[in-house]
């Protein structure tokens, strides 16, 4: 009995917001609810710049590092390494690797297409460089046992916006014995995103250098040859490469880009591009040369 | 009715601090890009340094050719921007300015390498920061000698870009980067010994 009575009596001293009350607090909490989506979408607007950012940077520093590491062994053959497979006659592989850090087109007659070519009017670039190594770009042994050394052909090119990579064994491609383990010479792609590759080649010559072997200018791929007749040697590689951001945002202003020795390049849309620019001095080479004075 | 203004107090100082976490956020991203940046630049010219080092003719050992030293060669010092208000790189690194001898359209001697290198690192530092600013020095061994930098003496490549306090961040500047106390500068050195 008690209970229920209690209740009617707290019941009639209660008191509920007005009507007024009721539609301010709503529209307070409109501003606040509006105040939060606008957080939101700023958020999410540098949060996207942020990713694209950072996805370029980390592309750029992942190609970079990588290319400049494989490219500072290029022209290395050491005819005394302990690992070196010696089914071949090394000292005329050695003398060919060193005369040939980098190859052109229709320097082997199973593949006369394999070789650095210059791209027509501002298109990409191929690159393909000798070295001794244990595998080739792909991490493929072919064939040979295991941490045993060899000639490598490793060839960089760009198909469908990606920089691939394959690698050849070289005695393969000199006919001194059948590819083995090479997976179909399958290209792997090792960086998405990449709309130009550029490669220049510093050359020099020991006369006019003083025996120094600076590179005295940097060429096309279409001009080694004529380079090389004319008794220049490979001493230098310089490598640049414009990518683009793994986010789908967009730039006020189409950026330009001056990749080596081409013409201005601006990319197609606006989305956020950027050039990554390396220069690497071929050791091998040019302590060859510089030993031949 | 009270009870929703408070609420809307401490949620607009909460929102305050989310927003000035974006603006962090991006600053600090745009600084690590910066260094990035900067730590490429001087890495090549660092390797450009060593592909044009030449035997000393005073020494044994290598060096680079004495035209590396001169500070005219960096930043754009020695060319003139015909556009008044154009950055940097529009104004110089669009086409290669006639005054600096190209080298890869003509053979270069090592004077006119320096030359080409040190134009094309400082387009390379413009490029990605317009205010960024390349110089290399040298701690020469032997100040007696022709050699502006004596084999064997360290190469200092810096890269450096001027950085702003902002709502009193103490920022830690490194005196490497600031020849002055006045100037507030981040950079990036690398030093090589040909």
């Amino acid at each position: 009995m008690s209970p229920f009575i209690n209740r009617n009596i707290n019941k009639s001293r209660q008191k509920g917001f007005t009507l007024i009350e009721i539609m301010i607090s709503m529209a307070l909490g409109l501003v606040i609810a509006g105040a939060v989506i606008q957080i939101m979408v700023s958020n999410s607007v540098t949060e996207k710049l942020n990713r694209a950012l950072a996805s370029t940077q980390e592309s750029g520093r992942f190609i970079i590092n990588r290319l400049r590491s494989e490219m500072l062994m290029v022209g290395l053959y050491d005819q005394m390494d302990p690992k070196l497979n010696l089914d071949v006659d090394v000292v005329k592989e050695n003398n060919f690797v060193r005369n040939h850090p980098v190859i052109l087109p229709n320097q082997f007659a199973v593949r006369t297409d394999l070789g650095s070519k210059q791209g027509a009017s501002g298109s990409n670039d191929t690159l393909v460089v000798s070295l001794q190594s244990k595998m080739d770009c792909r991490g493929y042994a072919l064939g040979y046992e295991n941490e045993e050394t060899f000639y490598v052909v490793n060839e960089y090119f760009v198909a469908d916006n990606k920089l691939k990579c394959r690698g050849f064994d070289g005695r393969y491609l000199r006919g001194e014995k059948a590819a083995e383990g090479h997976n179909s010479h399958k290209s792997i792609t090792i960086l998405d995103d990449v709309v130009n590759f550029q490669v220049t080649y510093g050359v020099t010559d020991l006369a006019s250098t003083f025996g120094s072997a600076i590179p005295t200018r940097f060429i096309a791929a279409d001009g080694i040859q004529n380079a090389l007749d004319n008794g220049k040697t490979i001493v230098a590689l310089r490598i640049a490469l414009v990518v683009k951001a793994d986010s789908d945002i967009t730039v006020d202003t189409k950026p330009f880009f001056r990749l080596l020795n081409e013409d201005t390049y601006t990319p197609s849309d606006y989305g956020l591009y950027k050039l990554f620019e390396t220069t690497i001095t071929l050791r091998n080479m040019k302590n060859f040369v510089r030993s031949n004075a | 009715m009270i009870e929703v203004l408070v609420t809307l107090f401490i949620l607009s100082i909460g929102l305050l601090g989310v927003a000035s976490l974006q603006f962090v956020g991006s600053f600090s991203n745009a600084d690590a890009l910066n260094r990035t940046q900067a730590v490429f630049v001087a890495q090549q010219f660092s390797e450009r340094l060593s592909a044009n080092a030449v035997s000393s003719d005073v020494t044994d050992g290598f060096v680079v050719d004495n035209a590396y030293f001169d500070e005219d060669l960096y930043n754009f010092a020695n060319l003139t921007c015909s556009t008044t208000g154009a950055s940097p790189y529009d104004c110089h690194c669009k086409a290669h300015p006639s005054a600096i001898a190209n080298c890869q359209t003509g053979d270069c001697d090592s004077a006119e390498l320096a030359e080409f290198d040190a134009y094309q690192m400082s387009c390379a530092a413009v490029r990605n920061n317009p205010n960024a600013k390349i110089s290399l020095t040298c701690t020469d061994k032997d100040l007696g000698d022709t050699d502006l930098c004596t084999a064997g003496s360290i190469h200092e490549v810096i890269v450096t870009w001027p950085v702003r306090n902002w709502q009193g961040n103490d920022r830690v500047l490194n005196a490497a980067c600031n020849k002055t106390s006045a100037d507030s500068n981040d950079c990036v050195v690398v030093e090589v010994a040909l």
